[in-house]
């Protein structure tokens, strides 16, 4: 892709053009550095396809967040380019970014609605970006607004608590009303970070369906972290493994079978899950006397598991 | 005396004691100096028992010169009650409408740029830094006589402890929500206005209350120096000798702030209650107005409906458009004058430079070591009376229900009564001077500190005196080895709280003949003389900024 990047002639626009059909969200070589050596990510290359759902799986700190919040520009990267429908991140300026922002609806682990707020408000909000100037009531949103903002509600099943305060329903249902907050931008693109990871396991499976659903009829181009492996591949028609900022692992799920699933984890992690669980103490400590660079778990044995799935590039993390 | 403190420690059993680090010695040297010198001021001050069987003496005089109590008839009563209630009003209005972009500015989520924080931060420091009263005496020039001074000196120094507060309301707040306005293209306006408003609604109209409280208890000080209301009153009756009515007006502020802290503190109350409420539902509010409305996707009404909490929120902006209007009408404030004040201003600001000490400045460091002294001398004894009244009223050290429940009456009466008031009552029987203040401050510093001490005492560490008293450890035993001992730093803490606290009292109180720099300051203005008031300023901001960073120190030392 990059090669095109800088062409300019017509050729080669015409290409870039083609290629921002395909890919909704295409990162290219993006390197994000905290300082202090801590790379979030690490020579990123990616393209999301239009239209279809990718899971990102991954330890905490892997650099699934990292990744998110780079392509609705809460970060920027350090090197590398991300592209999100057609546009560049870099290039967009202030006000570009704001409109581009419109298009990508986030959904957040901890809801992130405003708990006093009715419901309907923080429904509302979803519009803001499209109005101009504060809004501090119910009152200052359009009728057309709320209106829109009842259906989707409807959609979500919460119509009949439009007026409550947001903090007064229960995680799931305040997931819910963030989806239809989101829903509300109009979204092409939809984020989502760790969207269940607040939730008992039925509230989960809830909203990971809605989320499904809401994808399928809106040909929306879904990016969510998940820690449940078993939710992901339901989900997803793509899953991508996380590690110290790399992607290390890139599959479809189309036709994965539950032995391949159960590898999935221990790719991720660099960890075998069940040697971890029920392995003899033994081997535990004997692998760890090895030394492995990538092992960051003193309890880890390098599997030869991993090695089947894992692409060959990864080998030398450094601390 | 430091040697005494730094002389090893030669016990020849080990293992040995380890040697005290530079640190604890510092604050031990520091802690005793500050009982020296409090003991030393009470000497000086002239405060003994003598003095004290002295006013008693005079008390009686006083009682007889002072009743019958003289009110003024109901109607002016009234109007004077009103005056002060609108001027305090308007202040902390004006306070919290300047506050809260302040606030902004200084609060990391909500900050436009980092100059513009520090900038935001810089002008709290100041606005706390400087008393109401230096303000009002600098307002009063411009502005002439009334009560626009007084509410811009309040609504203004009010800006150190309100913008504060908020800055931190807001710092501690869940930026999750802001962000997520943000991700979804909102611009920063729009961000804050949709975010924070109705999260931290509860904590601004508390902290707007509590202010309120303050500054009523400052008007009366401000009436002093020119401010309207039921301070100038006490002062022109003083000032002709007339106590009947004098000390009838002090009743009257002091029924007025215990009346408004019991209404505010049910204010606060109630809405921290009502900030966690789940939504019932069900209320007569709710069968009043919203019979027959569907509820889900066919409610086409698209209004919220009047739920009891949307008609409270109602009835609560009416309340305030209604009070501001109403206070604005009683006050009169004069546009012109205010406009023409302000076109005044660099010549006014000249009037208080360069500073002077006007003749004598060994006379300026005289009477600032007599407001040290006094509030040297009042928080010692303050200390040491509310040791006992704060134990005694403490749940877990007196087992006796009715003992710790009287004390904690008693203490919420004392504090009820403004200082000041004290101050007025204490120059009236033992004259002006600063065995007055001094007594004043001490019966101030009762008040709070022995609440402070009964509550420290109060969250202790149950468990410790419950295995103490499984060793079979009497009742005193558990009260001196496990209760007093976990309280002590708290209480070094509250005592030079206290005591940080008194350094800014006593400056103010000697507007009323308390003693000490604060009458030079009255006089100063009185006489137009600007350029020692800010001499006296800048000698009492040093003072203050002082002992505020020792407070800090110490406190942080012993915790």
């Amino acid at each position: 892709m990059s090669n095109h990047r800088n062409a300019s002639s017509t050729k080669n626009a015409e290409l870039q053009r083609e290629i921002d059909d395909i890919y909704a969200v295409q990162l290219d070589h993006v390197t994000k550095d905290f300082g202090g050596g801590v790379l979030g990510l690490d020579d990123v290359n990616i393209g999301f396809r239009t239209g279809r759902v990718t899971v990102l799986l991954g330890l905490s700190g892997s650099g699934k967040s990292t990744l998110l919040r780079h392509i609705n520009g809460l970060h920027t990267p350090t090197s590398g380019t991300v592209r999100v429908l057609g546009q560049d991140m870099s290039s967009a300026g202030k006000r570009g970014l704001r409109d581009l922002r419109r298009n990508i609806g986030v959904i957040f682990q901890s809801f992130n609605l405003v708990g006093p707020m009715s419901v309907l408000e923080n429904v509302c909000a979803g519009q803001l970006g499209s109005l101009k100037g504060p809004r501090i009531s119910l009152m200052m949103y359009p009728k057309s607004v709320r209106r829109e903002a009842i259906e989707k509600l409807d959609r979500v099943g919460l119509a009949d608590r439009a007026y409550q305060r947001a903090d007064t329903l229960s995680g799931g249902q305040q997931q819910r009303v963030a989806i239809a907050r989101a829903l509300m931008q109009h979204p092409t693109v939809l984020l989502a970070d760790e969207p269940v990871a607040s939730l008992d396991p039925v509230s989960a499976l809830d909203v990971i369906n809605l989320l499904r659903q809401i994808a399928a009829e809106d040909d929306l181009t879904v990016i969510a972290s998940l820690h449940q492996v078993q939710l992901a591949i339901e989900f997803a028609d793509r899953i991508i493994g996380l590690r110290s900022g790399q992607a290390v692992l890139d599959r479809t799920t189309e036709g994965l079978s539950a032995d391949e699933a159960s590898t999935i984890y221990s790719s991720v992690s660099g960890m075998d899950l069940a040697e971890a669980a029920v392995g003899p103490r033994a081997e535990a400590e004997s692998s760890s006397a090895s030394s492995d660079p990538t092992i960051t778990s003193p309890r880890v044995s390098a599997s030869h598991h991993v090695s089947a799935l894992r692409p060959a590039a990864v080998s030398g993390v450094t601390h | 005396m430091p040697t005494l403190v730094e002389t090893p420690l030669e016990a020849p059993t080990p293992p040995a004691r380890p040697r005290p680090t530079g640190h604890s010695i510092a604050t031990v040297i520091v802690m005793i100096v500050l009982v020296i010198g409090g003991v030393w001021s009470i000497g000086s001050l002239g405060i003994d028992l003598g003095t004290i069987v002295d006013s008693v003496d005079n008390a009686g005089r006083f009682l007889a010169r002072v009743f019958p109590l003289d009110f003024p008839p109901v109607s002016e009563t009234l109007s004077l009650v009103f005056e002060t209630l609108a001027i305090v009003f308007l202040a902390t209005l004006l306070s919290v409408a300047l506050s809260v972009p302040v606030a902004l500015a200084a609060a990391r989520p909500t900050r436009w740029g980092v100059t513009s924080q520090w900038v935001a931060r810089a002008l709290t420091v100041l606005a706390r830094a400087i008393p109401d009263l230096v303000l009002a005496i600098i307002f009063l020039r411009m502005f002439g006589l009334g009560a626009t001074a007084g509410i811009i000196a309040m609504g203004i120094h009010s800006v150190g402890m309100i913008a504060k507060l908020y800055a931190d309301a807001i710092e501690e707040l869940d930026d999750g929500p802001r962000e997520s306005m943000e991700s979804l293209g909102a611009g920063s306006a729009q961000q804050i206005m949709a975010a924070i408003p109705q999260t931290l609604m509860p904590q601004l109209v508390a902290t707007a209350l509590h202010r309120f409280d303050i500054n009523l208890r400052t008007s009366v000080l401000l009436g002093y120096v020119g401010v309207g209301g039921i301070g100038l009153a006490i002062a022109d009756s003083l000032r002709t000798l007339d106590y009947q009515r004098g000390m009838a007006l002090a009743v009257l502020v002091l029924l007025l702030c215990i009346g408004i802290e019991l209404l505010s503190g049910g204010i606060r109350a109630a809405l921290m209650r009502s900030a966690g409420q789940r939504i019932t539902g069900g209320t007569w509010v709710d069968h009043l107005f919203n019979r027959g409305r569907e509820s889900g996707v066919n409610d086409l009404h698209l209004t919220p409906p009047w739920s009891s909490a949307r008609f409270k929120r109602f009835l609560s902006i009416a309340l305030i458009v209604i009070f501001t209007v109403a206070a604005l009408w009683r006050v009169d404030v004069s546009w012109s004058a205010l406009a023409q004040g302000l076109l005044d201003l660099p010549k006014t600001l000249a009037l208080f430079f360069p500073p002077s000490a006007g003749g004598s400045m060994s006379n300026l460091f005289e009477q600032l070591l007599v407001t040290i002294q006094i509030s040297l001398a009042a928080t010692l004894i303050g200390a040491v009376l509310a040791l006992p009244i704060g134990i005694l009223a403490a749940r877990n050290a007196v087992a006796n229900v009715y003992v710790h429940q009287s004390f904690r009456v008693i203490i919420v009466i004392v504090r009820g009564i403004p200082e000041l008031i004290l101050a007025i009552i204490f120059v009236v029987i033992s004259g002006l001077g600063e065995v007055a203040g001094t007594l004043a401050l001490s019966i101030g510093a009762i008040g709070l500190l022995s609440k402070l001490i009964a509550d420290s005492l109060e969250e202790t560490d149950t468990q410790v005196q419950e295995a103490l008293r499984a060793t079979g450890a009497s009742e005193a035993q558990v009260f001196f080895s496990a209760t007093l001992r976990q309280a002590a730093p708290a209480f070094v803490a509250h005592t030079m709280y206290l005591l940080d606290n008194n350094i800014r009292s006593a400056t103010l109180l000697g507007v009323v003949g308390a003693g000490g720099i604060g009458f030079l300051l009255l006089n100063a203005s009185r006489v137009n003389q600007f350029d020692v008031v800010t001499m006296v300023l800048i000698l009492m901001v040093a003072v203050v900024l002082a002992v505020e960073a020792l407070s800090m120190w110490l406190r942080q030392a012993v915790r």
